[in-house]
């Protein structure tokens, strides 16, 4: 089902707010409060898989699959980010902007992440991360 | 379309910026047994760097905003960016040395820490979120590959891989944080996030995005439950590069800190001043009594840098409970700390170096006798332990004074109670500082010493000039403290005090 | 100083406490527990693993991986500035030829210093020139 109905051809995007909608001859379908719900759903599934990166950066043995946890991490702030700036809908576009950022910075991360695995690797062979206990955590 | 810019604004990062390109550049070019060339330019690099920071200090334009207030070179900024200049010079100048007598590419070890250096100028002048995430992550990134720079050693391997484990989560904390903040208000410079956020102090999401925050900078400055990573990156990590991330890598942290709690959420401090209460007492107790037992001098600066980070959180949490005057206070409280904390670290950290080059053993025990032997590092080690400790008329004393200041002049119970665990805690700290001294000074010569010539061999000439000027600033700004208050009452623009 | 407002979480942390401790204490507690060497092998039969198995590809590819990974996001930016070079003009396109310049030498670098053979003998090769002869001067 469209979230919105059309009366007459419409000439720009639509936004989904409602007084822009009418003055443009479109009607809001979206029950009241609908759109603070498909926020909540955005940011639930960001929390999810913060949640679900942490628990792997903890737990995870394998750096790999650490550093995996690790992108998870980054992307749901990504999701988060992405999300707030399509219900804010403001003009500087700066979530998306931010979240450009953070996937670069997160490229880099897990380019320095592989780095040091490799390092690890050719000294012994192994990247299981609870070998390294020469020092006491 | 082009943004208003004001290069003369962006000199210094710019000067670093072409400095890192050029290095790398020769390190590629030159042969092997000519890339001291890329120490000499970087160090030329870091100096020329300043002198842009000298011609914005003394011009009359006032504050210079760029890029819709993202970017401003104010006082503040000025003042932090002319420490981070001197104290990347004086590592850089402790580095010469020290990465020549290993076998692995200088060039890259120059290239790295001068992009940290750069990250760190940007963080004293990025007033929004993403330019300073981008400047702390800058800061710390290059500084993961550093802790492993000595490839070939497993516990430098070790340290690499605990640094960027625990970095980065910290780095998705705070990114947590830092999206909800931006959802809340829709804003992502500070003065917008200010303006927004006024009075949405209360609401659950608001307060877990602060919390967060001060999470994710909790692991960058160190600070007890989040300095798990300190001690072991310090001791495995080529010394120079300790010192830079316990001075450095700590204040690029604190002025983050600083920077996001004061300017972005100044009316939500009833929020964060609990928290940093929290964080600095456990950070100088816990730390403290750690210290008490270690028997490795790097592992032992390792504590006691987590001990001095407390002693800086404690004026954070004296703005919390004070007027808009007392804000200001406390603001230049936490600055003349990390200033004055900057020089005694690095001097401590550079007598490290040399004297287990002397020594060639990093045990406290095996330092024994090091007075008789070598006299003039001694007596430094001296000054600079004895400055940590807080004993006049070092630096140190000065420091611990404003400090005790901003949390009395706060008056409230709590801080009262937060300036007690203070004083408790200086004295703990000079248990452990005053028995390095002793060691060196009291004990006899250990039977494993090396031979006469190691011990009585001349200290490498860079080395010695970097424990020569920390020594010079710590002992000066102890007889005139008004040299480093006059820095950091000027940093109060930020605080508005 | 308002720590009350710590109230919730403190609760909180509490029950996770309480809770995590309750459902680990009780199931050792209750829990029926007959461990025959059978039952604590990881597998029922077959042979027991004495070793973590062998990597399965070679360490080659993490390199491989790391140099795309980095590379390959670097386009990103390029995706910004296109929907946008008209407006952002001359400027931009400066900005944008620095960028490129900067991923360029950074390729330079990788290349130049043997990151991009499949085979060692470059590497070998800068090493020997770097480090080995000048040991031997040494």
């Amino acid at each position: 089902m469209p979230l919105l109905r059309r009366r007459k051809p419409r000439k720009k995007r639509c936004r989904h707010d409602s007084k822009e909608l009418e003055a443009r001859g479109l009607e809001l379908r979206i029950p009241e409060g609908g759109e603070l719900v498909l926020l909540n759903q955005f940011l639930i599934l960001g929390a999810l898989l913060f949640s679900l990166g942490v628990y792997g950066l903890l737990v995870r043995r394998n750096a790999v699959m650490v550093l995996l946890s690790i992108e998870l991490m980054l992307n749901a702030v990504n999701v988060n980010l992405v999300a707030f700036e399509s219900f804010l809908r403001n003009a500087g576009a700066g979530g998306q902007i931010f979240a450009i950022f953070v996937i670069t910075v997160a490229a880099a991360e897990v380019g320095i992440g592989l780095a040091i695995i490799l390092l690890i690797f050719r000294n012994r062979t192994s990247a299981n991360v609870d070998e390294l206990d020469l020092m006491k955590w | 379309m082009a943004p208003d810019i004001d290069y003369l604004a962006l000199a210094p990062e710019i000067t670093l910026a072409v400095t890192a390109v050029v290095v790398l550049l020769l390190d590629l070019f030159l042969p092997r047994r000519q890339k001291y060339w890329t120490a000499i330019v970087a160090v030329l690099g870091v100096s020329f760097a300043a002198l842009p920071l000298i011609a914005l200090a003394v011009s009359d334009v006032g504050d210079r905003a760029m890029l819709g207030g993202s970017f401003v070179v104010d006082d503040f900024a000025l003042v932090l960016k002319g420490l981070f200049v001197i104290a990347g010079y004086l590592v850089l100048l402790m580095s010469v040395g020290y990465v020549e007598s290993d076998r692995y590419y200088q060039g890259e070890y120059y290239f790295l820490l001068l992009m940290s250096i750069l990250g760190s100028m940007v963080l004293a002048s990025s007033r929004d979120l993403i330019t300073l995430f981008i400047a702390v992550e800058l800061v710390s990134q290059p500084m993961y590959l550093l802790a492993g720079w000595r490839k070939g050693d497993l516990r430098s391997n070790e340290a690499s891989l605990k640094y960027f484990l625990l970095g980065v989560l910290a780095s998705a904390l705070l990114l947590y944080g830092m999206s909800f903040v931006y959802g809340l208000t829709g804003e992502l410079t500070f003065a917008g996030i200010a303006a927004e956020g006024a009075g949405k102090a209360g609401e659950p999401a608001f307060i877990m995005a602060i919390l967060f925050i001060i999470a994710g900078f909790g692991f960058k400055v160190s600070a007890v439950p989040f300095h798990f990573w300190a001690p072991d990156t310090y001791e495995g990590a080529p010394t120079p590069v300790a010192a830079y991330l316990s001075v450095s890598s700590k204040a690029a942290g604190f002025v983050a800190l600083l920077v996001v709690l004061y300017s972005a959420f100044p009316d939500a401090s009833g929020v964060w001043g609990p928290a940093v209460w929290i964080l600095a007492a456990l950070s100088m107790t816990l730390a403290n009594l750690t210290a008490l037992r270690q028997t490795n001098i790097v592992r032992l600066l390792a504590y006691s840098s987590v001990a001095q980070a407390g002693f800086m959180l404690v004026p954070f949490a004296a703005a919390a409970t004070t007027d808009a005057v007392g804000l200001g206070e406390a603001f230049a409280a936490t600055v003349t700390y990390i200033v004055i904390y900057a020089f005694m670290n690095l001097g401590a950290f550079a007598v490290v170096i040399a004297g287990a080059r002397k020594t060639g053993t990093g045990d406290i025990e095996g330092w024994g006798g090091l007075g008789s032997y070598a006299p003039a590092l001694g007596a430094l080690a001296a000054v600079f332990f004895f400055s940590l400790a807080g004993i006049p008329p070092l630096a140190g004393w000065i420091a611990k004074l404003v400090m005790f200041g901003a949390a009395m002049g706060a008056g409230s119970p709590w801080m009262i109670a937060l300036a007690v665990i203070a004083a408790i805690n200086a004295v703990i700290a000079l248990v452990y500082y005053a028995r390095v001294v002793k060691t060196i000074w009291m004990d006899p010569v250990p039977a494993t010493a090396p031979e006469e010539e190691v011990r009585t061999a001349s200290v490498a000439g860079s080395l010695g000039l970097a424990i020569g000027l920390s020594a010079a600033v710590v002992v000066v700004a102890g007889f005139f403290p008004s040299l480093v208050t006059f820095f950091s009452d000027a940093t109060k623009v930020l605080a508005g005090g | 100083m308002n720590l009350a407002d710590y109230l919730p979480i403190a609760i909180m942390l509490l029950l996770v406490i309480v809770f995590a401790g309750a459902s680990i204490g009780l199931g050792n507690l209750l829990g029926p527990r007959r461990p025959t060497p059978e039952k604590l092998a990881p597998y029922e039969c077959g042979i027991v693993p004495e070793l973590e198995p062998s990597q399965r590809f070679p360490v080659k590819f993490y390199l491989v991986a790391m140099l795309f990974v980095i590379f390959d996001i670097e386009i990103i930016f390029l995706f910004a500035w296109a929907v946008r070079f008209r407006e952002l003009g001359w400027f931009g396109l400066a900005a944008v030829g620095i960028f490129t310049a900067l991923v360029i030498e950074t390729l330079g670098y990788v290349w130049k210093r043997g990151a991009l053979d499949w085979n060692i003998p470059r590497r070998a090769r800068y090493r020997l020139s770097h480090d080995v002869a000048d040991e031997e001067a040494a």
